[in-house]
């Protein structure tokens, strides 16, 4: 087999397109009907919805850890996957890669429909100011290290939802019960263990991140620092859960 | 017992004990792993200060040219034949004593190129030391052209007669300049005042005050207030958000809003003004065309009664609202033309 790990997200990605085709239809019809207001409805009133639609992206991709998963047994191809000479971990990394992937559209879809409302409502120089504000290093820099924060904290989420969901396929009945409460271990395990090995970490830097404040027309930059650590030791406390949901997939779940 | 059975059993040991330990230690647990999040902001006083005094004689330079990511700039140009510098450095450091390793190899640089002075401050890199901010405190002769560039900071230049270039995201202020003056400030405020020369003034998020200019003045603003208080020759704005308030402008005046309040008086040239979304409010101090539109919002037109004759009017709103005796009055055929458009707000015609 060819790069098995690049068609099985390539298989991921194909088997995601139906729903992620509804979800975006749904989205660009949501959105569209908010540029429509554009110069109908007061720019706060279209704005606002427009970025609370960013609510629902993680829980989505929460949900889609779980139905991708789910789907795999419903359609019976699980069997198949099992069968080809591959470790687990392929089949789980590359649902996570495809469903980061999608969230990652849905984010940039909606972020970019509330830099076009806000551009096309408030006219050509705003937009030239909006360039010079994003085009600051400052900003980009800070925003990428608290995407990657909050990237983090979602993929987190993702590993529990699918180790939860893995590890409920050992029992033939009661599934669902079994995923919640073992969803619940799993957040135990990563706060308590995570704890416990955080001091482990102390020697990785305090993130920085900048601040712009007008405070009495005197613009001050201040740098805060944020510490990671109980970040990066949950992050590791969630992998090990990666690696025994991908292990029992490929060694004990029941078909 | 099959492995399947040994993993489940292995997953309920770990329940049973997860069980206990919130049992015993409260749900709290979990917000003790979010107490290990530190956060603290970075140091708001220098660990260590040190100054430099330097000057050099002006016969050889013409320019003085400043960079910096963050500084503080007071230039004060008199009649001197040196240029006297005063650089107050502040070190951040994790240790005082990672900032005195670097005060101790820091100095201060009097690099000239193309008849440009360009003082500066070299020092050598330590570990621990996270930045470093200068107190530029400047003197120098009237006729040396300045050209200063902050990333952030504050500049204050007074009392120069030659071209003055400052840019930086904070505050600048010109005062008391002879000669053309351009100035972008994109986060912060730009004041400007007394200068004899052409002014450019370009802010992004911000306010912008001029006053008492002897030469034409362009602002363009993109959020803020603007304020612009006489001047001699003509006055272009451009603005996207804010309020703009302009008097005692003796040229033309053309400027345009996108969003926000827009407010034009004792404006003794022609007058042109666009406001997209907000109302505005005209008032010439001489007869001179006008034209106006307001494309959301409303406009109130001032006039003085002694000037009605000089007019003729194309006034075009479904709600007009004018003085009694305006509409029946005869125009001059020869007069300037207001044209003012309002076509979804009040159009009020005033007269004092």
């Amino acid at each position: 087999m060819k790069r098995p790990f690049l068609q099985l997200i390539l298989k991921e990605a194909k088997q995601a397109l139906g729903t992620a085709l509804v979800f975006t239809g749904v989205l660009v019809a949501i959105l569209a009907y908010f540029v429509s207001r554009i110069g109908v409805w007061p720019i706060e009133f279209i704005i606002m919805p427009t970025v609370a639609l960013m609510g629902f992206v993680p829980f989505w991709a929460l949900w889609r850890t779980y139905y991708s998963l789910r789907q795999e047994w419903t359609g019976d191809h699980m069997y198949l996957l099992l069968a080809l000479p591959i470790p687990g971990w392929y089949i789980t990394a590359s649902k996570l890669i495809v469903a980061l992937l999608e969230l990652l559209v849905y984010v940039v879809l909606i972020i970019g429909a509330a830099f076009f409302i806000f551009t096309s409502s408030a006219g050509g120089d705003v937009t030239l100011t909006l360039t010079r504000i994003l085009s600051e290093s400052a900003f980009i820099w800070t925003s990428l290290r608290i995407s990657l924060l909050m990237l983090t904290v979602l993929l987190i989420g993702m590993i529990v939802i699918q180790f939860s969901h893995l590890a409920s396929r050992l029992v033939s009945r009661f599934r669902g019960v079994m995923m919640i409460a073992l969803g619940a271990l799993s957040t135990w395990a990563i706060v308590r263990i995570g704890g416990f090995i955080q001091p482990a970490f102390a020697w990785l830097p305090d993130v920085p991140m900048d601040s712009i404040y007008i405070r009495n027309d005197v613009v001050e930059v201040t740098r805060s620092y944020v510490g990671v650590t109980p970040l990066a030791s949950s992050l590791v406390v969630a992998l090990l859960l990666f690696w025994l949901g991908s292990y029992l997939l490929e060694r004990d779940i029941e078909l | 017992m099959d492995r399947r059975r040994i993993i489940l059993l292995a997953i309920a040991v770990v329940g049973v004990i997860a069980l206990a330990d919130v049992f015993v230690n409260g749900v709290g647990i979990f917000e003790q792993q979010l107490f290990g999040f530190t956060f603290y902001d970075e140091e708001s006083h220098p660990t260590a200060v040190f100054t430099s005094e330097a000057s050099y004689p002006a016969a050889d330079v013409d320019k003085l040219v400043l960079r910096d990511e963050v500084g503080t700039l007071i230039l004060q140009a008199d009649d001197v034949d040196t240029v006297s510098i005063e650089a107050e450095v502040s070190v951040y450091a994790r240790d005082q004593a990672a900032a005195l390793r670097f005060i101790e190899e820091a100095r201060l640089e009097l690099p000239v190129q193309d008849g440009a002075l360009m003082p500066r401050i070299s020092g050598p890199t330590v570990a621990g030391v996270r930045r470093t901010e200068v107190s530029w405190t400047i003197t120098t002769p009237r006729d040396m052209e300045i050209d200063v560039d902050f990333q952030w900071g504050i500049i204050e230049l007074s009392g120069v007669a030659a071209p003055v270039k400052a840019t930086a995201k904070g505050t600048i202020e010109v005062r008391d300049v002879q000669g053309p003056v351009q100035l972008n400030s994109s986060v912060g405020m730009a004041v400007v005042q007394g200068v004899t020369g052409d002014v450019q003034v370009e802010t992004s998020l911000g306010s912008a005050q001029v006053s008492h200019v002897t030469g034409d003045l362009f602002v363009q603003n993109s959020a803020g207030e603007v304020s612009v208080k006489d001047v001699t020759g003509s006055v272009t704005f451009a603005g996207s958000m804010g309020e703009f308030v302009g008097t005692g402008i003796a040229g033309n005046f053309s400027g345009r809003q996108e969003m926000g309040e827009m407010k034009v008086t004792d404006v003794t040239g022609q007058i042109d003004v666009y406001v997209r979304m907000g109302d505005a409010v005209v008032e010439p101090a001489a007869a001179a065309p006008i034209s106006a539109t307001v494309s959301q919002g409303a406009l109130t037109l001032v006039l003085a009664e002694e000037l009605l004759d000089q007019y003729r009017f194309d006034l075009q709103s479904e709600r007009l609202s004018v003085p009694e005796g305006f509409v029946t009055r005869e125009q001059a055929q020869d007069g300037h033309l207001v044209h003012v458009r309002v076509p979804t707000g009040n159009l009020t015609v005033q007269t004092k």
